[in-house]
């Protein structure tokens, strides 16, 4: 048995998004091979979307004049990424506890390309879905009426709106004890965020008192930007309301995971 | 020591009030395997940890192929490959995509890593569960996969810390066989294992550490020695009759107490027949006698006798210096 003789010349080191790109890439293998991931982040949100149209589109249709579809899908494709939040904070904090981590610990590796390479693999996914479920989503009728511009656009802000959730889940990853807590943090919020949203029914819906709160929700700014850049309607306020939440939240986020990483880093 | 691929000096560790690693110093030289040896607590676990950057040291230097702990720890970090307590491989990939992950993380292309990945499931006797997960492997599977994860580049220092903690006999010996076989390649290779037969089958010299220090080094059979060569166990159940022979045998010689025998080092028939001649003049009947070569156990009891009494100790353990490798 020859152990190092044949080894191949060590190379140097791959860069810091090389190496974030393939450990992004790691992440995505593990979300393909759950199941119970591809069902609770892709089927449930796709099963809403066709149990509330069979349900209401033609209530919707009747009072507001237009197809229920139209803020139904972006407002699916929202709550995708919101679900990835639980399960891809679960999945991280049981990476930097485990074994491979520690490998990762004792080799050549940027520790940051630990971090980035769980953000990327989420961000690809909530992208992923984001796309598919638009697709799908033109079966009931959901279009991009505004040109392809405007649909880049769509996923631009769907990209930020992730980049939030990603980070939120890896502040949870790095801030829970243990996991079943992390489902309580997120699901309460999350839920709140998208029934006092406008995603299921308009502003004008809600008892005036706590309209303004339901403009303000960062999931009806995104809704809005999204159905704007879809289907057309106003755009300036939603997207730039969309971006100072997203941009927002997720550089606070990354404030606190810069000093608890650290932590785990050092062990 | 010019040969030192790990030189380690004077290294502490300390966690608030507790030093876990106190004054350690040793060295290992490329193509020979030292085992650190030492029960649970005795800073086996924190020394490795700091000399694989993932705890930096409160005193002392080491360096590994000549790169400093502290100055260069990424550099160290290049040097090494390390085989963890607990196999540190993904579970969900199989065992050709784990090795082909953490080729292509240091710098193989995807087609280098992959006939890399291939070589070393070869070798390893993994080629038939190559596309299988990890989690379906077996514990002895799992051990020869993180040892070949560590082998996708080469390296010149191989770290194994317990690396057969609950393997089959047969696992354990493949495992033995491949570490043999990299020391004979030229690896220095530094192992930590509970276990003195393992010790014994891969180590050139031991390093034995208890309350984070170096209480003896030597090869196993100069360790063996300082107990006396072999040990003789008395049993004796009944605690009172158990206390008045420790006291009459302590007269004599050094006796560990255990749960429910003595334990007395004994080099030849002489000793024998005195420890005997020692029981029948106090009237004590024991339970049973045997007469066995020295486990970890006994080494163990031995040494740490001997260092809570420094003057009684005919060899001392030289934990100040660092040594060369016998």
């Amino acid at each position: 048995m020859t152990a190092t003789s044949t080894a191949p010349a060590p190379a140097p080191a791959p860069g810091l998004w090389a190496q974030s790109a393939l450990i992004g890439g790691r992440t995505l293998k593990h979300f393909v091979r759950s199941p119970m991931m591809l069902l609770s982040t892709f089927g449930f949100p796709l099963l809403q979307l066709f149990m509330l149209l069979a349900t209401f589109k033609i209530i919707v249709h009747d009072t507001l004049g237009e197809s229920y579809v139209v803020r139904l899908a972006p407002l699916v494709i929202l709550i995708t990424s919101f679900s990835a939040i639980g399960s891809s904070a679960i999945a991280f904090w049981v990476d930097i506890r485990s074994g491979v981590f520690n490998r990762l610990r004792v080799m050549p590796v940027h520790a940051l390309s630990m971090l980035l390479g769980r953000m990327l693999g989420d961000l690809v996914r909530i992208l992923g879905i984001a796309v598919l479920v638009a697709l799908i989503a033109q079966l009931p009728g959901f279009r991009f009426r505004q040109g392809v511009a405007a649909a880049a656009g769509f996923f631009v802000l769907v990209a930020l709106f992730g980049l939030m959730c990603t980070s939120l889940a890896v502040v949870a990853a790095l801030s829970a004890p243990y996991p079943p807590v992390i489902m309580r943090w997120v699901q309460m919020p999350t839920l709140a965020l998208t029934m006092l949203s406008t995603g299921y029914m308009p502003r004008e819906a809600f008892p005036s008192a706590i309209r303004p709160v339901i403009a303000a929700n960062p999931v009806s700014t995104a809704v809005e930007a999204l159905v704007g850049l879809s289907r057309g309607g106003p755009l300036l306020v939603p997207v730039l309301a969309t971006v100072a939440w997203t941009v927002g939240v997720s550089a606070l986020c990354a404030w606190v995971t810069a000093r608890r990483f650290r932590g785990f880093v050092a062990g | 020591m010019s040969d030192a691929v790990i030189s380690i000096e004077r290294l502490c560790k300390r966690f608030g009030p507790t030093t876990a690693v106190d004054d350690v110093s040793f060295s290992v030289a490329a193509g020979s395997v030292v085992g650190l040896l030492g029960p649970n607590g005795a800073g086996k676990t924190t020394l490795i940890n700091c000399l694989t950057t993932l705890l930096t040291p409160d005193g002392g230097t080491a360096t590994v192929a000549g790169r400093d702990l502290r100055a260069d720890p990424h550099g160290v970090r290049a040097s090494l490959a390390v085989t963890g307590q607990f196999a540190a491989v993904d579970e969900t990939l199989t065992g050709r995509e784990n090795l082909v992950f953490f080729a292509r993380l240091l710098g193989l292309s995807k087609p280098r890593a992959a006939a890399r990945a291939g070589e070393l499931l070869d070798r390893f006797g993994l080629a038939e569960s190559a596309d299988r997960p990890v989690g379906q492997y077996s514990g002895g599977m799992r051990r020869k996969l993180d040892l070949a994860v560590g082998l996708v580049v080469p390296r010149p220092v191989l770290i194994l810390d317990e690396p057969t903690t609950g393997l089959d006999p047969r696992s354990r010996e493949t495992l033995w066989e491949a570490v043999r076989a990299l020391a004979a390649d030229g690896m220095a290779i530094l192992l930590t294992t509970q276990y003195l037969d393992e010790a014994d089958a891969l180590a050139d010299r031991i390093v034995v550490i208890d309350h984070g220090r170096v209480i003896a080094q030597g090869t196993a059979r100069e360790l063996k020695q300082q107990t006396g060569g072999s040990v003789c166990e008395v049993v004796l159940a009944d605690a009172a009759v158990r206390a008045r022979a420790a006291e009459l045998l302590a007269a004599s010689t050094t006796v560990s107490v255990r749960e429910d025998s003595l334990v007395v080092p004994v080099s030849g028939t002489d000793d024998l027949g005195g420890v005997l001649a020692v029981l029948k003049g106090g009237g004590i009947r024991a339970d049973d006698v045997a007469v066995h070569p020295p486990t970890l156990n006994d080494v163990f009891f031995a040494l740490t006798a001997d260092h809570a009494h420094p003057a009684d100790r005919a060899h001392p353990a030289g934990h100040s210096a660092p040594e060369a490798r016998a």
